[in-house]
């Protein structure tokens, strides 16, 4: 149960990011007129939403800044998020200061807000975590089914491959491909998706063996289902609970190795904030950046943490035998 | 039982074929050819890059250059490096100290840290000690490694200022005694070593934990303590020595555990390691370092899983006839 209210506070504020710590004003009013920039960042977080409703038109602009433009001696009044700064804000005036009343975890190399930072960086770990996983799962579901439903030949074929994968440490995989590929987000999602199905493949296709010879399946066959059928409709739904522990507990390494890619500089590149480069301008500057170091350490553990309480919570669910013990 | 082992042995050259396929072809079909890295200064005619194209045999079909990449690792030829020319080989093998170190250090350590640990719990299962360590444990198992050297650098490095935590060595290394160059060793290796071990301490204990509940649970045991057997040695002498062989699988599958974890954590500390190398070569984009490296620390996981599996089968002679 923490580990559910954890997760949710989480994805909470990875999802309301944008009203939490931003230079835009969450609603204002402004030469007269009333404008939600904060609210449209928040919706253009859905897909597909900013061929909907886009951004008002002198908030779009870079050059732009509400803080100034705002006069509340001319009438104009704005509601503005907790934290006034936005991620990529820079104030060169204000390099690697601590902890201060304007800047609650302080500023980083460039005078960007920390906690500015944190809370946007929470955004990419859920997105990396969840995207990555949906991918990894994917292909772990589609070829442990595969392996499970058809038996004898193809999953010997499938299974030998699949350890095959199995012995590369992760780490060194996925360092291996992204030696060719631009650091992104993108580019770290799909790496981490393409490596880390093979736990899930080999959950499904034993979840497969299992059911594929109870008397429901069969029953299917009797009826004239075909193989695509049964798969997906009969044997699929009933091995997904044992899978989901594991995708679960993937994305808290997903999240994790998304975060140390970033602090070796092959993950999410700046300005583009992410938990693990927080944590490197950290270990690039120790003697006087020594108040970025536990926020983000403290986000990451309470990220891992929150998953794993998750997925162990779903296994004693999922898994009765666990019970007795 | 050597029926057993050949079949495995057997399985695991088609496997180690496997890995070294798969490498070639992630190094291969990735886009970018390192002729074309080398040859990045426009001065460069097109006839360079052909002679480039040649010598690292680019030309060359596919399946051809495959083969002949082979047949030179098998011999342990795997190239020279870009970065400096050297035998990829050589530069390996002198980083293999600083990483073999660590992993034994770290499987040794870990296990006479979790072995008490987990008996001590198990033989007082929900007592107050089972209940402190098990959520302590638990805690402690979700904090990545990075994570706890980057807080130890910070406190343990830089405020107390106690312990170095930037490479194996000090400046002035050769001038010590033997017993100064060992204490120097012991405290550049104090910080990076708890990183590595932390998390295995955490899951082997509860590990061993959760086996000895099991075997505490059986027949041998009941009848052990109907005869009056000391309950101390109801649990070490009876019990324990049969949690061993699941504690065996475990540390064959740590090989892999280690080994990623390097990468990071040798980065941090500055650690002259396998994982710094591999960084380094990835940085470089050195594409034999890598491709030879990948396929070596697969290899090595290969063997772990290898060797651990016999040895099961060798304390549990059941598995070799199933």
């Amino acid at each position: 149960m923490v580990g559910l209210a954890l997760l949710i506070a989480l994805l909470a504020v990875a999802f309301f990011a944008p009203i939490l710590a931003s230079e835009q004003p969450i609603l204002c009013r402004y030469k007269g007129r009333l404008y939600a920039p904060g609210l449209v960042q928040v919706l253009h977080r859905i897909p597909g939403s900013p061929w909907l409703v886009s951004m008002p038109k002198p908030f779009r602009f870079p050059s732009f800044s509400p803080r100034r433009e705002i006069r509340p001696e001319e009438g104009d009044w704005a509601l503005w998020p907790p934290v006034r700064f936005g991620p990529n804000e820079v104030d060169l005036d204000l390099r690697l200061r601590g902890r201060s009343p304007g800047h609650w975890l302080g500023t980083d190399e460039v005078g960007r807000d920390v906690l500015a930072r944190m809370i946007h960086g929470a955004a990419v770990s859920m997105q990396v975590g969840f995207i990555s996983m949906g991918i990894a799962a994917l292909i772990g579901l589609a070829v442990g089914a595969l392996a499970g439903y058809a038996g004898g030949r193809t999953d010997q074929i499938i299974s030998r491959f699949i350890e095959i994968v199995m012995c590369f440490p992760t780490f060194f995989l996925i360092l291996a491909i992204l030696v060719w590929l631009k650091p992104s987000i993108y580019n770290v999602m799909i790496v981490i998706g393409i490596t880390s199905w093979t736990s899930i493949a080999r959950y499904t296709r034993g979840e497969f063996l299992r059911l594929r010879t109870l008397d429901y399946a069969l029953a299917a066959r009797a009826l004239g289902a075909g193989p695509a059928r049964i798969i997906v409709r009969h044997i699929l739904p009933n091995s997904l609970a044992p899978v989901l522990v594991v995708v679960t507990f993937g994305i808290a390494s997903a999240i994790l190795t998304e975060s140390a890619l970033s602090w070796l500089g092959f993950g999410v590149m700046p300005p583009q904030p992410s938990w693990g480069n927080i944590l490197r301008s950290a270990y690039d500057n120790l003697r006087t950046g020594g108040h970025m170091i536990y926020p983000p350490c403290i986000a990451i553990f309470f990220g891992v943490l929150c998953f794993n309480l998750v997925s162990d919570a779903l296994r004693d669910v999922t898994d009765p035998r666990l019970h007795e013990g | 039982m050597l029926a057993y082992a050949l079949r495995r042995c057997l399985l695991a050259v088609g496997t180690l074929l496997g890995i070294t396929i798969v490498t070639f072809l992630i190094i291969s079909v990735a886009p970018g050819d390192p002729a074309a890295i080398h040859s990045e200064d426009p001065k460069l005619s097109a006839r360079v890059y052909e002679q480039l194209r040649k010598h690292f045999e680019l030309d060359r079909p596919l399946p051809e250059r495959y083969a002949r990449w082979l047949s030179r690792g098998v011999r342990g030829d795997f190239g020279v490096s870009f970065a400096d020319g050297r035998p990829v080989m050589g530069k390996i093998a002198e980083r293999i100290p600083a990483t073999a170190t660590l992993a034994i250090l770290s499987i040794l350590l870990g296990l006479t840290c979790a072995i008490p640990i987990g008996i001590g719990s198990a033989a007082n299962r929900n007592g107050w000690f089972d209940t402190t360590s098990g959520v302590s444990l638990y805690l402690l198992y979700s904090v990545p490694s990075y994570v706890a050297g980057m807080v130890l650098i910070h406190l343990v490095g830089v405020k107390l200022d106690l312990l170095p935590f930037r490479g194996m060595t000090s400046d002035g290394f050769d001038s010590l005694s033997l017993i100064g160059k060992a204490f120097d060793i012991a405290k550049h290796l104090a910080l990076i070593l708890f990183c590595y071990t932390f998390h295995s301490v955490a899951y082997d204990s509860r590990f061993i934990r959760q086996n000895l509940l099991e075997v505490l649970r059986q027949d041998f045991v009941r009848t052990a303590r109907a005869k009056g057997v000391r309950e101390a040695r109801v649990v070490w002498r009876h019990a324990f020595p049969n949690t061993m062989i699941p504690v065996l699988t475990r540390l064959g599958l740590l090989v892999p555990a280690i080994l990623s974890g390097s990468v990071i954590l040798e980065v941090m500390f500055s650690w002259p390691g396998i994982g710094r190398l591999y960084f380094d070569a990835v940085l470089m984009r050195d594409y034999p370092l890598v491709m030879a490296e990948t396929v070596l620390t697969a290899a090595l996981v290969l063997l772990g899983t290898l060797l651990a599996d016999l040895a099961y089968a060798w304390a549990d002679p059941r598995i070799a006839y199933a």
